[in-house]
């Protein structure tokens, strides 16, 4: 491959998912500058290994493995400090949207903050990243079934901490 | 899923994947009041959450992307791979700026720029004591740049010859009564106007000279300007 067709296959798959990567990074670290230093690395070692990229379509796990691994060698250097993501505005916020999805935003960060990381990052690779049950049981290294018991004990203490539980008709499976 | 559900099958698989749209499902959900709401209630919890999930990125962040890849460059010993990954890497960094694929824009000299500059920061001392002049002498011979006047340049408190772009240049650190300014002395790299940038509150100065370049950085304007008057008038680029 030229280094003219290797920059083109880059920027394609990578590009666009910049912005969601530090997201993730974000929302697994709760920490800005520890997450921006992540997505750096990331991008990195992304363009180092691209030839071990064999289906493009695969991109968006791949870097966000790539990014797992980052975020764990970081961890073993430094511990970040937490901020209270409840005072970060919304990325697209305007005037008119204040008001309960302010609100529910804000109780939905510190929600999330507050919530143990196994539960956390199914939901953030679903939500955020579109990443079905099959690839987030990839990326994590778990069961299927796992993650699905997770996602859905990840909706249901979320929707406590807004005071809006769902209603279950018993306990959730395991 | 099997042709039929009961409603805490619905609930669990709802609950775990709101969007998942499996024929049983969606016939349950018509059918049974209680799990419509269950459903709907759920796909308003996942608005809420996408919308909070959104953080805000930082401004400059693609950008920043670059210049690490820079710093990256000026480290690594296989310089001509990782240079390569600073080209794709700006690329990336339009391309999310600018919300468009493949741009064939090289990577800005004023980003290489701050990208010495926080690659060096023990250089960055307020007041500290000045150079030996035969230290200075020899870091400007090196990348050919003739001393004009040195009491005009004034107080250097850092000098030492920098790998930058392909070329051995001279790095100085010169105080000035509003703070320390990096200048970079760039023979070679020719401009065609004078330019301005700013990043993570440093504040940088492009000034096109005969046969070259001056790049000066600082964290105040003031010293910005007080600096360029000095080192333009006191050295000339190309032995």
């Amino acid at each position: 491959m030229t280094m003219s067709a290797r920059h083109h296959r880059f920027d394609a798959l990578v590009g666009a998912l910049l912005p969601d990567l530090y997201r993730y990074a974000y929302w697994l670290c709760r920490d800005r500058a520890l997450a921006e230093d992540v997505v750096q690395e990331t991008l990195l070692r992304a363009w180092r290994s691209l030839e071990s990229l064999r289906d493009d379509k695969a991109a968006k796990p791949w870097l966000i493995t790539i990014l797992r691994r980052e975020l764990a060698r970081t961890y073993e250097r430094v511990r970040p400090e937490l901020v209270d993501v409840a005072d970060l505005p919304l990325a697209e916020e305007r005037a008119e949207d204040a008001g309960e999805r302010a609100v529910d935003a804000a109780l939905l960060r510190r929600a999330m903050q507050g919530l143990e990381p196994e539960y956390r990052e199914p939901l953030v690779l679903q939500v955020l990243l579109g990443q079905t049950v099959e690839e987030i049981a990839a990326v994590m290294e778990l069961n299927p079934a796992t993650v699905l018991t997770r996602l859905f004990r990840a909706r249901k203490k979320l929707a406590a901490a807004l005071d809006r539980p769902l209603q279950p008709l018993t306990a959730e499976g395991a | 899923m099997s042709g039929t559900t009961t409603c805490i099958e619905f609930r669990n698989a709802v609950g775990a994947e709101p969007a998942r749209r499996d024929p049983v499902l969606l016939r349950h959900r018509l059918e049974c009041r209680g799990c419509g709401e269950f459903a709907r209630g759920i796909e308003q919890l996942d608005r809420s959450l996408a919308g909070a999930l959104a953080v805000p990125v930082p401004e400059g962040l693609a950008h920043r992307v670059v210049l690490r890849a820079t710093a990256d460059a000026e480290r690594r010993p296989l310089r001509r791979l990782a240079l390569t990954a600073v080209a794709a890497l700006a690329l990336v960094a339009v391309g999310a700026l600018l919300g468009r694929g493949w741009q064939q824009d090289p990577l800005p000299l004023g980003a290489a720029v701050l990208a010495h500059a926080h690659h060096e920061p023990q250089s960055w001392q307020v007041g500290a004591v000045p150079v030996a002049s035969t230290q200075l002498q020899g870091v400007l011979d090196r990348g050919e740049v003739r001393l004009l006047d040195a009491a005009r340049l004034g107080p250097v408190s850092y000098a030492h010859s920098c790998r930058f772009r392909g070329r051995q240049v001279p790095h100085l650190v010169v105080q000035s009564a509003a703070g320390p300014a990096m200048v970079l002395l760039l023979p070679g790299e020719r401009l065609a106007a004078e330019q301005r940038f700013a990043e993570d509150g440093l504040r940088g100065l492009l000034i096109p000279v005969e046969d070259g370049s001056i790049a000066i950085v600082a964290a105040e304007g003031a010293a910005l300007e007080a600096v360029r008057q000095r080192v333009t008038s006191a050295v000339q680029l190309g032995i």
